[in-house]
């Protein structure tokens, strides 16, 4: 009886030890938004406007300041709506596999998100991690994506890109139809126009 | 006593095979076209290059249909540069590739990818990144995700091609990584040949 129930246990462990492959994720833990209004706010900026600068605790227990890249680096702020949402879930990873062309525009990326720090920690963690800052614009809430115009009635801060040269102006913005994803390439043209 | 530190075992051992995730990007509206059923004739868009042309035997570099791709069976994945199990798998999928035509069933056999949700831009970035030796094709607008079944990613269809009877049905399926290429070819050939 012993040894059958070993070599049972034995059968069972084996599979857990190897990579899975055929259970799909279950669909109840994605968490599912449903359209969204594509937009829900009034930008408070335009292109050619001084920046706001910022003062935001990253997951990393850092803070990531806008002055501290002035004359140094051009810089990209992506705001994305929430954390643990799938479009924002499909959205950073993807800027994993371009650092070199954001190092090549001498520009850093800083990903910001109204969610407070450890939310941002626990999911960017479950991504795999990011190698550019992530920020929380959560106290006083909003505050930075207020001042930009990108604030939505609930809350969230809109799905939006700005690049901002070394002397701190803005030089292109896209707040983008919040359940899209931002193409990667008008991006990447005006960062490598910024050179 | 001993008996029961067994059985419980046993229980955490099922349990972890459970919570065990496939490596994959889900998403809640998903519905996969099933095995056995036909595949739509895709509209394949997006810059390929001549001698990827010349692979798949298309005469024209605009847009294509699936059914015009000179093969018996085409592998067709379904990735996007943005989702991180398919940067893991770019590797593989270059080695099933690799396989593909090592074994000498490159005429019959074609792997292509469509980038879903990606531009041509984006599927440039991944095709550079991984060194990419397959034809990819880029849907941005998500038309051809949205005939496929609104997949995760990545997600393998093998298609059995029947010009003939103008009929691609779908021969397996898999969301998320391959165990292994040569495994999933085996699978894939074996499906195929189960079908005729």
């Amino acid at each position: 009886m012993m040894r059958a129930l070993l070599f049972a246990a034995l059968l069972t462990i084996v599979p857990a030890l190897l990579p899975a492959q055929e259970t799909p994720i279950p669909k109840e833990r994605i968490f599912e938004t449903g359209s969204l209004d594509p937009l829900d706010s009034s930008l408070k900026v335009k292109v050619g406007d001084p920046a706001p600068d910022f003062s935001l605790p990253t997951i990393d227990g850092r803070t990531v300041t806008l002055a501290e890249f002035r004359g140094k680096k051009n810089v990209v702020l992506s705001f994305i709506p929430a954390a643990w949402t799938p479009v924002c879930s499909g959205q950073w990873p993807g800027y994993n596999i371009v650092e070199d062309m954001f190092d090549q525009a001498e520009t850093q990326l800083v990903g910001i998100s109204v969610d407070n720090v450890p939310t941002l920690h626990a999911w960017v963690q479950e991504m795999g991690g990011v190698w550019f800052p992530v920020a929380s614009d959560f106290y006083p809430h909003g505050r930075l994506a207020n001042a930009l115009g990108i604030l939505r009635s609930t809350g969230e801060a809109e799905r939006s890109l700005f690049l901002i040269d070394k002397q701190g102006i803005i030089r292109y913005i896209d707040v983008h139809d919040i359940n899209s994803r931002p193409d990667l390439g008008p991006l990447m043209k005006a960062m490598q126009e910024l050179k | 006593m001993p008996t029961r530190i067994v059985i419980t075992f046993l229980f955490l051992s099922l349990f972890a095979c459970s919570a065990m995730a496939m490596e994959a990007s889900d998403s809640a509206t998903s519905h996969p076209l099933p095995v056995g059923s036909s595949m739509p004739d895709l509209l394949l868009r997006g810059e390929l290059n001549p001698e990827h042309l010349g692979h798949l035997g298309l005469k024209s570099p605009a847009p294509r249909h699936l059914s015009e791709i000179n093969a018996k069976t085409v592998i067709l994945v379904a990735f996007s540069m943005y989702c991180p199990h398919c940067q893991r798998e770019a590797p593989a999928l270059n080695e099933l590739n690799a396989l593909i035509a090592s074994r000498g069933l490159g005429e019959d056999v074609k792997l292509i990818g469509v980038g879903i949700g990606n531009s041509d831009f984006e599927v440039q970035v991944f095709r550079d990144k991984y060194a990419i030796t397959f034809p990819l094709f880029s849907d941005p607008d998500f038309k051809v995700n949205k005939e496929i079944g609104e997949v995760g990613t990545p997600f393998f269809y093998v298609l059995a091609m029947n010009p003939e009877k103008k009929e691609i049905r779908v021969a397996k399926t898999l969301l998320g990584r391959m165990e292994s290429a040569e495994t999933f070819l085996e699978q894939a050939l074996k499906a195929c040949d189960g079908g005729k």
